[in-house]
């Protein structure tokens, strides 16, 4: 016996025991008890925050099982979030599982009147995953969150499916949570949010067949752009490319050239680079882009996807002329779209009381120049 | 169990391998964990280059380490003087349990568990690091030598396959911010360094293969730092100015790969890699504990029993979070870690050519 009690059986038996006792004891939820959200809405009315979770209630099983998934959107008012999801649990009897959300969509008002360090909290809860994606609605989340998408589906995970293409294209860029509190912390930058908005459209062949109501469907072609101080402005469709044009690196996208005869370039692979002299007052902007011309001309008695010497130097004008459109755009609305003013500070941090000077912008020259290189 | 015990004090000889391995896990365990935070707190966007230092400074010592602990094995030597050593790596090495332990139980508790209770936790690792570390340093070496493929394995998927978009322009500009806190950055985080010296209480002899025996210990020095500057350097890449509000730095980078884009918030394998890294980097130092004191009272069962009843007494009662253990490490106690850090192995230094101990 006294040979058994000094075994190593009993000291392994000895822990497996407690461990499985002090398991049993700590507080674990079921998945049953677990709301698990897939988006989350946030709006403000002036006084209180509106919080919407999309959460998912496993149908027959679940996706894996056949069954598939209905959802339901469920909402908290208070003063902040945390309250919120308190409420929401207590309403429900189930705990808020953040895990799986992938979208945050923010309201305008909530841009333009809330409290935007509100969106930390999502950025310190450990639950929440830093790639989930962060949106402006055009008017309120709620909208978004109660469009009714293709049958099936939810607004959360359709506007996620919208957002995430295999390859970075020109348009509006997706941003997530790790990049927009990163950015936003800086506040020498402007961070932008794509603009979501909500259009009905006709139900499709495949919903006739099963339902008859109209759709909604989802517009994301503009950009918000904002500081510490909430919504400074909007990019149309065509700031909007441009922007991403300047700020990304693409590899997808069509890029229209407008005129006598109008082309346009599929963009293969683009990179914009931006050097800064603060001697010369001077802000150069340089484009790399690798395209084929979407169409077939005919020259030289065969069919070519390479641009002519005019067509080239008509790309190049008119990614200058856009470029200058947005810059001029934001020195009417006096925002810095481009960061300028973070990149000289980072250029040359002991003339920052220079650089910060409020007619810096206006004074500075811009320097736009695009090298093409084409694909055959 | 009293076999294991009767062994303690002469089941401390390890490979020069087993020393590479056991340097490489302990080097980067803790300090891509909280360390990035509390660094980027104090430093600013210049702590790659601090902790680049630090490391630098980490891995020269490692080698010095490594030739002490070729000629001496302090546990089986009896010379007076050595008591006074015994003493002060006590103490040494409780200050850096106290705060490390903390990190262990705060991680687990909060990404294994909804409300993980701490005093649970604390409990489950009070049978389980005593074990291992009553075990003796050649099975601790052993367990870090298998643990080391698993480990490994996971690293290399999850470094394979990332998934961020980062802004290295956030590294700029470079010393650029006036920061008046640079200077603390090399002494405030004391606590998190000397990962050398609890491997004085090994001896190290050498390897059959002489490869293994050449290249193991530059390869997983330089690996550690080089390693670490990389995590580092993405973190604020990735971060930038909110890199102070992210605590477990390890866990929330290892978010953006590819598979956790499928998985969501928890990346169950950053999870298993890092809880089992840091409870082998506890019990190493739990072990270094045990070994002080029981050479200071002759008594291996009574100095694990003590020594596990004051560290988790510490954690439940005095330490309880994340928090005071931080500040507890920021306070007096890092000029006390800093110095032993040089002055330890630096004494057994002048010790073994003293003593002219040969190699083992």
């Amino acid at each position: 016996m006294k040979k058994v009690l000094k075994s190593k059986w009993v000291i392994i038996i000895t822990i497996c025991i407690a461990l499985v006792v002090f398991n049993a004891m700590v507080f674990n939820v079921s998945v049953v008890k677990r709301n698990i959200v897939v988006g989350i809405g946030l709006d403000y009315d002036g006084s209180e925050y509106t919080l919407y979770t999309q959460v998912v209630l496993p149908k027959n099983g679940g996706v894996a099982s056949g069954g598939g998934n209905n959802y339901v959107t469920l909402k908290g008012n208070a003063q902040n979030i945390d309250i919120a999801i308190d409420k929401i649990e207590k309403e429900q009897g189930a705990i808020l599982s953040f895990a799986q959300a992938a979208i945050l969509i923010l309201g305008k008002n909530m841009m333009e009147n809330g409290d935007l360090a509100l969106v930390d909290t999502f950025f310190m809860d450990d639950r929440v995953h830093d790639n989930l994606f962060i949106v402006m609605a055009e008017d309120k989340a709620e909208d978004i969150m109660n469009a009714q998408v293709a049958a099936g589906e939810v607004s959360s995970l359709q506007l996620v499916r919208q957002l995430r293409p295999t390859k970075a294209p020109l348009g509006v860029t997706a941003i997530s949570l790790q990049e927009y509190v990163r950015n936003s912390k800086n506040v020498n930058k402007i961070n932008y949010l794509p603009l979501v908005s909500v259009e009905e459209t006709e139900p499709s062949t495949d919903q006739q067949k099963e339902n008859l109501e109209k759709a909604d469907k989802f517009l994301i072609s503009k950009t918000a752009l904002i500081d510490e101080n909430g919504l400074q402005c909007l990019l149309d469709e065509n700031l909007t490319q441009i922007f991403s044009l300047t700020k990304m690196s693409l590899q997808d996208g069509v890029l229209k050239v407008d005129g006598d005869e109008m082309f346009s370039v599929h963009i293969i692979d683009s990179k914009a680079k931006m050097s800064y002299d603060l001697d010369k007052s001077e802000c150069e902007i340089k484009f790399k882009l690798k395209t084929i011309r979407t169409e077939g001309r005919f020259a030289n008695s065969k069919i070519s996807f390479e641009l002519s010497k005019d067509e080239k130097t008509r790309l190049m004008k008119s990614i200058d002329i856009r470029t200058r459109e947005l810059i001029n755009y934001g020195l009417s609305v006096n925002v810095d779209i481009l960061n300028v003013v973070d990149g000289f500070l980072k250029k040359f941090p002991k003339e920052s009381s220079r650089i910060m000077a409020d007619d810096f912008l206006k004074q500075l020259n811009f320097k736009v120049s695009v090298q093409i290189e084409q694909v055959e | 169990m009293e076999k294991a015990l009767k062994n303690y004090n002469n089941d401390n000889v390890i490979y020069t391998n087993q020393f590479a391995i056991i340097a490489f896990i302990v080097m980067i365990v803790f300090k891509i964990a909280m360390l990035p935070s509390y660094m980027y707190d104090t430093v600013g966007r210049d702590s790659w280059i601090v902790i680049g230092i630090l490391m630098a400074v980490e891995g020269i010592m490692f080698f010095i380490t490594l030739y002490i602990v070729r000629r001496i094995n302090l546990l089986k030597d009896n010379n007076k003087w050595l008591y006074a050593f015994h003493i002060v790596m006590y103490v040494y090495s409780m200050i850096r349990l106290v705060t490390l332990y903390a990190g262990l139980i705060t991680y687990t508790s909060s990404s294994l568990f909804d409300q993980g209770r701490i005093d649970f936790i604390i409990i489950a690792f009070a049978l389980v690091i005593p074990y291992l570390a009553s075990k003796g340093g050649n099975t601790i070496a052993r367990l870090f030598e298998m643990m080391f493929y698993f480990i490994m394995a996971i690293l290399i998927v999850m470094v394979l396959t990332p998934s961020f978009k980062a802004d290295f322009s956030e590294l700029t500009p470079i010393f650029g911010g006036n920061n008046e806190k640079l200077g603390n950055g090399f002494v405030d985080f004391s606590v998190w360094f000397g990962d050398y010296v609890p491997l004085l209480y090994f001896t190290v002899k050498k390897n059959r293969n002489k490869i293994l025996e050449k290249t193991s210990v530059p390869l997983a020095v330089v690996g550690a730092v080089v390693g670490i500057i990389v995590f580092y350097v993405a973190f604020i890449a990735v971060y930038g100015e909110a890199g102070g509000l992210v605590y477990f730095a390890f866990n929330r980078m290892s978010v953006f790969n590819t598979l956790s884009d499928l998985l969501g918030a928890t990346n169950f394998l950053s999870i298993l890699v890092w809880i089992i890294m840091s409870i082998l980097q506890i019990t190493l130092l739990f072990f270094t504990t045990c070994n002080a004191l029981s050479c200071i009272i002759k008594n291996k069962i009574i100095a694990i029993v003590i020594n596990i009843i004051a560290i988790s007494a510490i954690e439940m009662f005095w330490v309880k979070n994340l928090e005071n253990a931080h500040n507890f490490a920021i306070g007096y106690v890092k000029y006390f870690v800093i110095i032993c850090e040089f002055a330890i192995p630096l004494a057994m230094f002048i010790y073994t050519k003293w003593c002219k101990k040969e190699k083992v």
